[in-house]
């Protein structure tokens, strides 16, 4: 899971093991997610009266194009932070009764050197270190009911790979699994994005 | 020192190298797709049977990027891929019904991608024929093109060429649900309004 999340720090792995055909011993890869966002604050979870059910439409993106495998990946992960904020009463694939739609999309800004950093640390058997930043563009939207204009809120976000390099706090806080950091990100993002809706005038069930 | 590879990076890395057969998920409803059909009332409709013709035959059961290749589900051809994006996007706004009067049908006929070293470069086209009560109220072909930069790494040029392949589908839907014409030819029937 989550192979096509981390895209930049899986072809950086691959040109390592292209370079250096897994014959060679190179530095663990580290991953990182930026402290930029964080864990959503207790005081900002905010409750609504009578939560509503919606509509969950989730698109993942590189570059500004869809990436469909990506989609089925992250999509349990994006449900089970929404759920966990309890603003919803469920989520639907199907319309929902009252026509509420709720758009999630990340987008992947491709670092495009990521495969070239890769290669040269596998050469170097990971001694030439490199890290590699997967930059996240994330935008919420959601239409209370069928006609109505969206509310907004989109956010920015990060996950860093580094490999052949000592643990460097400064690019965040550190996870020893790809799979554990793009949990976090995608669930720091998901509930700092839902909670700016929440606390707009017009959300459902206030 | 140990390198220690994530278990979820061996598949790309065996297609890659190994030059395996990549199976696609079933497609999933498309964000601007749901977005354009809810813009408009279209009656509930059965998506009938879709094939390939032409040289849209040849490259039906999957693409190779370099040394790997991917395809649709199991038994499927990109014909019944392209059925499936459909499907996807109606049932999400509520607007599949196999029992529907309107019939979509489509053919494809032309399926190409090719990448070099630098650029990438697909193409997508279908006729789809609209019928109601086996009257046809739609028949025109819709296209799409779609290009990208490619890369030197082949595990690179693999997944860019991938994604912007699959992208084509729901983008060729996108096209037709903007058709004018096409938009007539689904149009809900209009309530009729009862004065008091």
């Amino acid at each position: 899971m989550l192979k096509h999340v981390t895209a930049r720090a899986r072809f950086a792995l691959m040109a390592i093991i292209a370079a250096t055909l897994i014959a060679a011993p190179a530095n663990a890869a580290k991953f990182y997610v930026s402290n930029q966002l964080g864990p959503v604050k207790a005081e900002e979870r905010i409750a609504v009266a009578t939560p509503q059910s919606v509509q969950l439409l989730l698109d993942f993106q590189t570059d500004g194009v869809t990436n469909a495998k990506a989609v089925k990946e992250v999509k349990p992960l994006v449900l089970k932070y929404l759920e966990g904020t309890k603003l919803f009463s469920a989520f639907t694939d199907a319309p929902a009764p009252n026509g509420a739609l709720l758009v999630v999309r990340f987008n992947n800004i491709v670092d495009h050197s990521a495969a070239g950093k890769g290669f040269k640390a596998g050469l170097t058997l990971g001694l030439a270190g490199t890290a590699v930043t997967d930059n996240y563009d994330v935008t919420f939207e959601l239409s209370p009911a069928a006609g109505q204009p969206p509310l907004k809120s989109s956010l920015k976000h990060a996950l860093t790979t580094t490999i052949g390099k000592k643990s460097d706090p400064s690019y965040g806080t550190e996870y020893a699994k790809a799979k554990e950091a793009v949990d976090a990100m995608v669930g720091q993002a998901v509930e700092h994005g839902v909670f700016a809706l929440a606390v707009q005038d017009g959300f459902p069930g206030k | 020192m140990k390198l220690r590879l994530p278990a979820s990076f061996a598949a790309p890395i065996v297609i890659i190298l190994a030059g395996c057969t990549e199976r696609l998920p079933p497609p999933a409803a498309n964000v601007d797709s749901v977005i354009a059909l809810r813009a408009f009332s279209m009656a509930p409709s059965n998506v009938a049977s879709f094939s390939a013709a032409g040289a849209a035959l040849n490259t039906d059961r999957g693409v190779s990027v370099r040394l790997g290749t991917f395809t649709p589900a199991k038994g499927n051809g990109w014909a019944d891929y392209l059925r499936s994006t459909f499907i996807a996007q109606l049932q999400a706004v509520g607007r599949y019904d196999e029992t529907s009067p309107l019939r979509i049908e489509a053919t494809l006929t032309e399926n190409r991608s090719g990448e070099g070293f630098e650029d990438g470069r697909a193409r997508l086209g279908a006729r789809f024929i609209v019928t109601r009560d086996g009257k046809t109220v739609y028949d025109k072909v819709q296209r799409v093109e779609t290009d990208w930069s490619s890369s030197y790494f082949g595990f690179v040029a693999y997944e860019a060429a991938l994604r912007h392949y699959t992208a084509m589908y729901p983008m060729l839907l996108d096209k037709l649900f903007a058709d004018p014409e096409f938009r007539i030819a689904v149009k809900d029937a209009e309530p009729v309004l009862q004065e008091h």
